[in-house]
């Protein structure tokens, strides 16, 4: 399987984002891609502030015409496209993944189930989480995906091993406090405890967090890894960086 | 020689010289164009992207836009040079499927507004299929 990761700066411009997406796509295609996987929030950033009547015009609904443009762009392009987005349905908003297909179907539909990508005072009623860990058994192996803050919840972690999926695809929305772009410390501090708990997971991580500026909330820092179950990264995209990372993995035997 | 266009590229173009390169519409994402065009305004369309393929100006995406476009009578739209990196190839294909089939611009979409599942089976899963060939192809 031949993966591309996007790292793409996200912008308070949701059409410019979606184009970024779009193209990221295509480029992913072309440079002969069979997944391509962006990051969590990826056409918003995660920017939600606990007021719904900010909130809730984040989210997309599904079905609805970005999911649509989405579709579209996988069957023309002939590639699976994962990517995180907030997700509205109707007054519900959920931090969500999804990964469409190259026939344009979602084949992967996984809402966060660890609640702290809102604060612990947002109305619960609008706040949503999933509960399911849905797993999508394809000619490329089985993916399953977390978000963020999942991977560090341990009753979540042993579930998501369980299922034993090939592939954990991860996408994330992370910054350091002070806003800082700093390759050591996140090397030294940060990046040991993601490899711990993929190899905990089972399943070979691909990571892909966003980049933008303090503008957007705190920003995001940017990055892109692939790391093995024994805790090798294979490849990264080092933080602070726009671009693509295409890595070639071996499809598990089937 | 620079290609038209205002600052950000886009240019206005007449709809009937767009060559598509869809078969078909799906009838449910075009009652959501509708609705989007309906609370946003036409002017809140962005470019639509083309390429240049032969003496043709292909659309390679926003086929759904430029037909409501159509429908709602309007005869030209603002359109922009697509500068990705496309896989040509396989919109030549698409472009040569529309050809073979009389489709030489969006109002002869008309009578290929389709139901969803239709949509999937007639064209999404065709265009599937086609890289599935070409991806065999390529790795020979």
């Amino acid at each position: 399987m031949r993966a591309a990761l996007v790292v793409n700066r996200v912008v308070h411009d949701v059409e410019a984002n979606l184009c970024a997406i779009l193209r990221g796509i295509r480029r992913a295609s072309v440079e002969g891609a069979d997944l391509v996987l962006f990051s969590e929030a990826a056409l918003t950033g995660l920017i939600n502030e606990d007021r719904p009547s900010h909130d809730l015009p984040l989210g997309i609904e599904v079905p609805g015409p970005v999911m649509d443009q989405l579709a579209e762009a996988a069957a023309r392009c002939g590639i699976w496209i994962g990517l995180g987005l907030l997700e509205r349905e109707g007054t519900r908003l959920y931090d969500s993944a999804f990964l469409v297909g190259p026939e344009g179907r979602v084949g992967l539909h996984y809402r966060r189930i660890q609640p702290q990508w809102h604060g612990p005072q947002a109305d619960p009623s609008v706040y949503r989480q999933g509960s399911e860990l849905p797993v999508l058994r394809t000619p490329l192996g089985a993916f399953a995906f977390l978000i963020c803050g999942d991977l560090f919840d341990a009753s979540i972690g042993h579930r998501f091993r369980a299922l034993e999926p090939d592939w954990l695809l991860y996408p994330l929305a992370r910054c350091f406090s002070d806003g800082a772009v700093d390759q050591q410390r996140w090397k030294e501090e940060e990046l040991p405890d993601y490899i711990e708990r993929v190899q905990r997971s089972g399943a070979t991580a691909l990571m892909v967090n966003y980049l933008a500026g303090r503008d957007l909330m705190s920003g995001a820092c940017g990055g892109a890894w692939v790391v093995r179950p024994n805790g090798q990264v294979v490849a990264s995209l080092p933080l602070g960086e726009e671009g693509m990372l295409l890595v070639d993995l071996e499809s598990p035997t089937l | 020689m620079r290609p038209p266009g205002d600052e950000s590229g886009a240019f206005l173009v007449a709809i009937d010289r767009l060559q598509p390169s869809q078969l078909y519409v799906s009838a449910e994402k075009l009652a959501r164009v509708r609705e989007m065009i309906a609370s946003s305004g036409p002017a809140s369309l962005a470019p639509l992207p083309v390429v240049r393929l032969g003496k043709d100006v292909v659309l390679t995406d926003g086929h759904t836009r430029t037909y409501a476009a159509w429908s709602a009578g309007q005869n030209s739209l603002r359109v922009a040079w697509d500068r990705d990196e496309l896989d040509m190839e396989a919109y030549a294909i698409c472009v040569g499927w529309c050809t073979g089939e009389g489709i030489r611009a969006i109002s002869d979409l008309e009578d290929r507004v389709v139901s969803t599942d239709a949509y999937q089976r007639l064209w999404l899963d065709r265009c599937a299929a086609m890289h599935r060939l070409l991806a065999t192809r390529r790795t020979g």
